[in-house]
């Protein structure tokens, strides 16, 4: 008998690591790459890129990328997603240069933020560009974030999802779910960056790592190519006697597969089971025999099993599908019993609405701003404004379930807000003719994380009537939204009309003038999220530390009041336009000098003479140069 | 009451500062007085940065010396490294005049200066300038060829030499205390004194002195040195380490370190992977993966090793040495550092301290004190080498041997 050798048995890897790379754009992708670097999960070079350069500084990653040296100058995007766009763009040369030769790119951002939203979309199409296989990694904001992130987020996404070849989305709210309860904001935190580090891991190790029924990125392509770049994923890692069954469960109870409920029936699954040494056929086996009861047997299924000694006692399965349809996008985010994403969707409309009137108004294409659209632009800003001492607690006290419970509750206001948005729906002007309908639901179609709510009615009820099955609590909230859903086509139809022409294909952020921009900044980002900012800038524009003094200030007033002081906020908020004091305008003042990169970690060596050997600063943490010598 | 001599060594360290006072009986055993430490500050990688803050340090260091030792410190032995220091071998020859057939103690020091025309840069100075072997008209291996017959000589030199002004800010250093230095030494060279036998030197043998922030080495073989130099990465090192990547205070990762740390990959069981650091009024409190600690620290020990054996390997000392890596300085007690090493040489590898002593046994125990004692080692050896020829100088030795070992010994008076 010929003893079997597994070193022998094990076949080149096709795609080295060298040609290789985790990019991490923003704060959060900087997390990621850290909690990768930390975990030494891969090994492949890993590249941190931001314009913070504060956390650009403090990242562990060995390769770092300022975005924007001239533009934010060090600061961050301040959550404006085409100040993060323009960095990007400023350091093109760089991230080409760091794309040359890569075969395989992946990619991890937290959507929302400025560098995140703005600057992921085009590294991921210039990844895609130079010939790489563009895996995206993308984070969804906490609804509690506020509405303006949200939105910015879905764009992004949808920005993302056309330049990479593989999108998986992490929903932060549905991360809530990975956390036990009585576990700090941190580990919560450190819990979500850890299942991005994973699913990144194991999607590098079914790209570089040998196997013995080997799955490559073919079978990756074949499983996501035939629809959009989006989908499913679940990873699970489990050693000890039931391993096999625990690995899986710990798959499928991934916040994004949900129990399997997730997985597009008529597509294929992508299940690779990775295991150290004493893996057995048997337990390979009853593992695939789980899955297939999970997905039912019409499946197609992907199969690949590989060993890795790193994982010792342990096994790990991970299954990867599409998402075929909209239709089964809706399916999912319902399924997932998300209460908040379902909000969120019914939130979007909203937002969407209002920012079909916002770019109408700003694009001048539309005669008159119609006094209707601004105030309820003031409520919007109002409407998440309440929200936020509500989650405080929810912070706080950072349990799982308290969590929920809490996004319960901040459901019911918002139900009570949306109340009020039905009470001011007149004053909108809703052109709902057939034809304008029709055309709003070919645009949506563009946008897949909305065409969900711009498809046709009928599946829409029929997704709702499943969620009523699996959530009889939230069944009225359900129905409403569908009420929603149906208004919906007749608003965006107004959005059709005023910025139809620029429409094909181009980010939304594109479509924005840079009026609109300046506004949005204006008008939100720049007076909560940079009142110091504000006052550094211009301390003699009165007018300017107002409007940011009205920002930050905790909304206590009643709608009603706000309504009839929004229209002078407003004006305010325009009024300022001019002056405006956002970060880019900042560094064209020239006020604050150029941070400079701190490209050494060589922490209390930083001052002294550099011990250089062989054009390696030894001053740096060994650990971090990742001079792999195990 | 029969008194040997006494000498005291400095060591102007990275980590800490220290002062240790022996005395050599004329049986020739060392036995430590007193010690005198004081932790470091203004000195990084083992050469001083903050001269106000390094002569603070090394004076609480001396006072305690005094102290403890009943010694009045006058004249003192000093260790210096850095990276500046470098090493070579070179060999010279000389020919003897025609009609001379025996050689004499000045054809020795014709030949050394023959071979001290080395090429290096301008601004360094000799540190040492150690005989190997000597060659008579081709015969290998004479030790003393003094009053041999031959027509031409040749010397094997291991030559040590540093930039003159940063030796030379370690001598200030130690002046403005003020204290009389009578000679400065490269460290690892005055630790193989105490650390290497006779029998190790002769089997051949590498020292490894891994400390605060330098770590020197030096290897023996056939007795005599044949490499040394210095690598200015050591302990502080794996400390900033742990403090960048786990983004916790110095203080902190140092205590870590030498509580938890070890260099080789943990493999313990699940329930004792996490560390907790407790935190205080200026410092939150961390819990630490022992398995990204341990990694953390290996990665770096083994570079370091690296780049030692490199160094070591290029010099060609590592074929002749039968007895293995000697580790000593403090960072030789971080867990697990043997088998790192052991790893990269290929050899034996043992942890050791300054062992040819007697006295204190808490001290030479410690292997931090290893290069001060072998300081007091090397003095020694110096005055035996070197005994005073003329009456002057016989009279000046004396002066000064007695001013060195004025005893404050309070039962006397």
């Amino acid at each position: 008998m010929i003893a079997y050798n597994p070193e022998k048995g094990r076949e080149v890897a096709s795609c080295d690591a060298a040609r290789a790379c985790v990019l991490g754009i923003g704060g959060a992708g900087a997390n990621v790459i850290d909690r990768i670097a930390l975990e030494n999960m891969v090994e492949v070079e890993l590249v941190s890129l931001n314009t913070d350069i504060r956390a650009l500084t403090n990242a562990v990653a060995a390769r770092k990328v300022q975005l924007g040296r001239e533009i934010t100058r060090g600061l961050g995007a301040g959550g404006d997603a085409e100040l993060g766009l323009q960095a990007a763009k400023d350091a093109e040369p760089e991230i080409r240069e760091l794309l040359t030769g890569k075969e395989i790119v992946f990619l991890c951002a937290g959507l929302g933020g400025g560098t995140g939203s703005g600057a992921a979309p085009l590294v991921a199409g210039l990844a895609r560009e130079m010939g790489a296989f563009v895996v995206a990694f993308a984070t969804m904001p906490f609804s509690f974030e506020g509405r303006r992130r949200v939105e910015q987020a879905k764009q992004a996404l949808a920005d993302l999802e056309r330049s990479s070849d593989m999108l998986v989305v992490f929903e932060n709210d549905a991360m809530g779910k990975l956390v036990v309860s009585k576990a700090g904001v941190q580990e919560a935190f450190a819990a979500a960056d850890h299942l991005v580090g994973q699913s990144i891991r194991a999607v590098t190790a079914l790209a570089l790592q040998p196997g013995f029924i080997r799955i490559g990125m073919d079978d990756l392509k074949a499983v996501l190519g035939n629809t959009n770049a989006r989908c499913l994923f679940g990873h699970g890692l489990a050693q000890g006697k039931n391993r096999a069954q625990e690995a899986l469960k710990r798959a499928m109870k991934s916040p994004l597969l949900d129990g399997g409920k997730a997985i597009d029936r008529s597509g294929s699954v992508l299940a690779h089971v990775m295991g150290g040494p004493s893996m057995t056929l048997y337990e390979v086996e009853l593992l695939m025999a789980e899955l297939v009861k999970c997905t039912g047997s019409d499946i197609r299924i992907l199969f690949g099993v590989g060993a890795d000694k790193k994982l010792g006692e342990h096994m790990s399965v991970t299954v990867i599908s599409s998402i075929a349809s909209a239709g089964q996008v809706f399916l999912k985010e319902e399924a997932g019993a998300k209460v908040v994403l379902e909000q969120e969707a019914a939130r979007d409309d909203a937002v969407d609405c209002v920012r079909a009137e916002e770019s109408s108004a700003c694009l001048g294409e539309s005669d008159d701003p119609e006094p209707g659209s601004f105030t309820e632009d003031e409520m919007e800003d109002e409407d998440s404004a309440p929200e936020q001492p509500l989650l405080v607690p929810g912070e706080e006290g950072n349990t799982g379930e308290q969590f929920e419970m809490d996004l319960l509750c901040d459901q019911s206001l918002q139900g009570a807000a949306d109340e009020t948005d039905r009470g001011i729906e007149p004053l909108v002007d809703v052109s709902s003719d057939a034809q304008s309908v029709e055309r709003a639901d070919e645009e949506l179609r563009q946008e897949p994380s909305e065409s969900m709510d711009g498809d046709d009615p009928t599946g829409a009820e029929e997704q709702a009537g499943v969620l009523m099955q699996l959530l009889p609590k939230v069944f009225g909230r359900s129905k409403r939204k569908r009420k929603e859903v149906a208004r919906e086509p007749g608003e965006s139809g107004d959005m059709d009309e005023s910025a139809a022409s620029a429409e094909d294909g181009e980010s939304e952020y594109q479509r924005q003038s840079p009026l609109a921009a300046t506004e949005q900044i204006a008008g939100e980002e720049n007076g909560e999220n940079y009142p110091v900012i504000a006052a550094l800038e211009d301390v003699s524009s009165e007018q300017e530390i107002e409007v940011s003094a009205e920002a930050t200030r905790p909304v206590m007033a009643t709608v009603s009041q706000q309504q009839n002081k929004g229209p002078d906020a407003e004006g305010d908020s325009v009024g300022c336009n001019e002056e405006m004091p956002g970060p880019g305008r900042l560094a064209e003042s020239g006020l604050q000098g150029a941070l400079a990169l701190d490209e050494g970690k060589a922490g209390r060596f930083v001052k002294g003479e550099p011990t250089i050997v062989d054009g390696e600063d030894l001053d740096v943490p060994t650990f971090l140069r990742r001079k792999s010598v195990r | 009451m029969a008194r040997g001599k006494i000498y005291v060594g400095v060591e102007i360290g990275t980590s800490k500062m220290c002062v240790v006072v022996g005395e050599v009986n004329p049986d020739e055993n060392i036995k430590i007085l007193g010690v005198g430490q004081a932790p470091s500050r203004g000195v990084r990688k083992g050469e001083i940065c903050d001269f106000e803050t390094a002569k603070t340090c090394l004076h609480d260091a001396l006072v305690r010396a005094e102290d403890r030792s009943d010694v009045m410190v006058r004249n003192v032995m000093l260790s210096v490294t850095g990276s500046h220091v470098a090493s070579l071998n070179n060999r010279g020859s000389y020919l003897l005049p025609e009609g001379q057939d025996e050689l004499t103690e000045e054809d020795l020091d014709e030949v050394e200066s023959i071979v001290r025309e080395v090429d290096m840069p301008q601004q360094n100075v000799f540190l040492h300038s150690i005989i190997r072997h000597y060659y008579v008209d081709g015969q290998e291996g004479v030790v003393n060829p003094v009053g041999m017959m031959g027509s031409k000589l040749e010397a094997d030199y291991h030559i040590i030499h540093g930039v003159r002004s940063r030796i030379q800010n370690s001598i200030r250093c130690v002046r403005e205390i003020p204290l009389e230095v009578s000679d400065a030494v490269f460290a690892p060279i005055a630790a193989a004194q105490v650390v290497l036998g006779r029998d190790a030197k002769i089997s051949g043998a590498l020292v490894i002195d891994i400390g605060g922030g330098t770590s020197d080495y030096v290897a023996y073989a056939d007795g005599v040195v044949s490499a040394s130099g210095c690598v200015a990465i050591g302990g502080d090192h794996i400390s900033n380490d742990l403090s960048v990547v786990l983004n916790i205070p110095l203080r902190e990762a140092e205590k870590l370190k030498v509580r938890e740390g070890s260099a080789e990959f943990y493999d313990g069981p699940e329930d004792q992977r996490i560390v907790r650091l407790e935190g205080d009024n200026t410092f939150g409190g961390i819990d630490v993966d022992r398995v990204v600690l341990n990694e953390v620290i290996h990665m770096r020990v083994r570079e370091i090793m690296e780049h030692v054996y490199s160094e070591v390997a290029a010099s060609g000392a590592l074929e002749r040495n039968a007895g293995g890596v000697y580790l000593t300085g403090g960072s030789s007690l971080l867990r697990g550092i043997d088998t790192v090493v052991e790893d990269v040489f290929g050899m034996p590898v043992r942890r050791t301290n300054a062992v040819f002593v007697s006295g204190l046994n808490a001290t030479f125990e410690n292997p931090q004190y290893a290069t001060a004692i072998g300081l007091i080692h090397y003095a020694h050896m110096l005055d035996q080498e070197a005994p005073a020829t003329g009456p002057i100088a016989l009279f000046k030795n004396c002066i000064t041997g007695m001013l060195n070992g004025v005893r404050c010994v309070l039962g006397l008076f």
